[in-house]
């Protein structure tokens, strides 16, 4: 048994010309390894950034809108896209660098604490940074996304009271265009509404307010207008809760900050 | 090219690695080196027949020509070695799994120069202990296997499995728990 194994191996090495793979095959092989690791890690900190941002700044006082309790709403309005991406992501890096040369020799747990610590590093730099918020941002034109996103959805309730597209400047009317492409003409009787200043041709915002009733036309009837973008309801600025803006004066809309706090 | 073999004997592994980078032939010496321990290592983890063993252990070196320029100085070639086998051997279980083969047919411990008596003691203690092995569990058998059959250290264990000397110590205890649980079973 096993008599000449040494021959036939080095026969056929040499009949396949098999020859060994270079060093820099294998260095190559190493590198791409650990760029996809980093973009796994940098996925779950930004999915991480992005979650704590909703959680933190989401239209969380919207529930009586929809007619549902604090409790249930923040049920259904769980960021759990995000959450599910910060878990598939660590996971991935996790189970990628579980057997790697030069990590395998960790026991897991440290590795689980070494990699969520790295997320969390990453995930506060994205939020500093508003990488988050661009983020977020940019992914809300998405239809799937705000299907995925129970606050975002929530906005495009008229009926309800809630409203949300872009606004367009047309003779002195303000026209709202909302994501099932139908037209709303903005209308306020007093003229007395917060968010005046958010009233910007092309940019997307979101509306609370009423349906006028009896009216011919798509009109709606404004209470509120908030930025598009999340964070300060008024500057969309990440600084803190609405009071919190406005006392350390960091809103940009002063005005609209204090009108909130006075309510 | 002719080869010294009085000076090669002398040759660390990792020595005729790097010379195998620039001849073949230095590679057919570390082949004779290990063929047989990889032998009784593929008999006793996996319990292949002969001429399985021979397939795995030729692609195992193969593999280990084809990756010699991937062998980190910081491993003992044995470990590094090993580990290949050891993954070659897990490949041809799961490809025998998928084919529906039976599995450790042949499971068994080479015989050792004993007289009569002694010779059907150990024979029958042998079955005892290959029955034993047969029934634990893939992970507790290789761990057992590469611990009191190959003499191998926690660190090289850890090396040939990628699993950290912690997880190494804990399964070696769980698995000889498991063996002695069921080898009570035979002694009875």
């Amino acid at each position: 048994m096993l008599n000449n194994l040494e021959n036939k191996i080095i026969k056929k090495i040499e009949k396949e010309k098999l020859k060994p793979l270079s060093r820099s095959f294998f260095v190559f092989k190493k590198i791409i390894f650990w760029i996809l690791t980093s973009i796994f890690l940098l996925f779950a900190g930004l999915s991480l950034s992005v979650m704590f941002l909703i959680i933190k700044h989401g239209d969380w006082d919207i529930y009586h809108f929809l007619g549902s309790s604090p409790g249930a709403f923040f049920l259904k309005a769980f960021p759990y896209f995000w959450l599910l991406g910060v878990l598939v992501f660590l996971i991935l890096t996790l189970i990628k660098t579980k057997k790697a040369d030069g990590t395998y020799a960790y026991p897991f747990i440290y590795q689980s604490i070494i990699g969520t610590i790295i997320v969390v590093i990453l995930a506060s730099g994205f939020y500093l940074s508003g990488m988050s918020q661009k983020t977020e941002t940019s992914l809300s034109s998405n239809k799937l996304y705000r299907k995925a996103n129970y606050i975002r959805s929530s906005w495009e309730n008229p009926e309800k009271g809630l409203l949300a597209g872009t606004l367009e400047i047309k003779n002195n009317q303000f026209i709202l265009k909302d994501f099932s492409e139908i037209e709303w003409i903005l209308i306020s009787p007093n003229n007395d509404f917060i968010g005046k200043e958010l009233l910007v041709n092309n940019d997307k915002i979101k509306i609370i307010g009423e349906i006028k009733i009896n009216s011919e036309k798509n009109e709606f009837i404004i209470k509120e207008i908030r930025p598009w973008k999340c964070g300060c309801p008024h500057c969309a600025k990440m600084e803190g809760s609405c009071s919190a803006c406005f006392d350390n004066n960091t809103c940009s809309q002063d005005n609209s900050c204090k009108a909130e706090k006075m309510k | 090219m002719n080869i010294d073999n009085s000076k090669i004997s002398k040759y660390s592994d990792e020595k005729l690695l790097e010379l195998s980078l620039k001849n073949i032939d230095y590679f057919s010496l570390l082949v004779i080196r290990y063929k047989e321990k990889f032998f009784y290592y593929l008999k006793r983890f996996a319990g292949f027949r002969n001429d399985e063993i021979e397939d795995v252990i030729q692609n195992s070196f193969i593999k280990i020509y084809k990756n010699l320029n991937n062998f980190d100085p910081k491993l003992k070639f044995s470990s590094w070695a090993y580990r290949i086998v050891h993954n070659e051997a897990i490949d041809e279980i799961r490809r025998q799994k998928r084919n529906n083969l039976p599995l450790l047919p042949e499971l068994e411990i080479p015989d050792e120069e004993t007289n009569l008596s002694e010779e059907l003691d150990i024979k029958l203690e042998k079955e005892k202990v290959l029955k034993t092995l047969k029934e634990l569990k893939e992970d507790y058998r290789e761990i057992l296997v590469l611990r009191f059959f190959e003499y191998k250290d926690y660190k090289e264990i850890s090396d040939i499995l990628k699993k950290p000397i912690g997880t190494v110590c804990t399964q070696i205890d769980r698995a000889k728990k498991q063996f002695k649980d069921k080898y009570q079973k035979y002694v009875k």
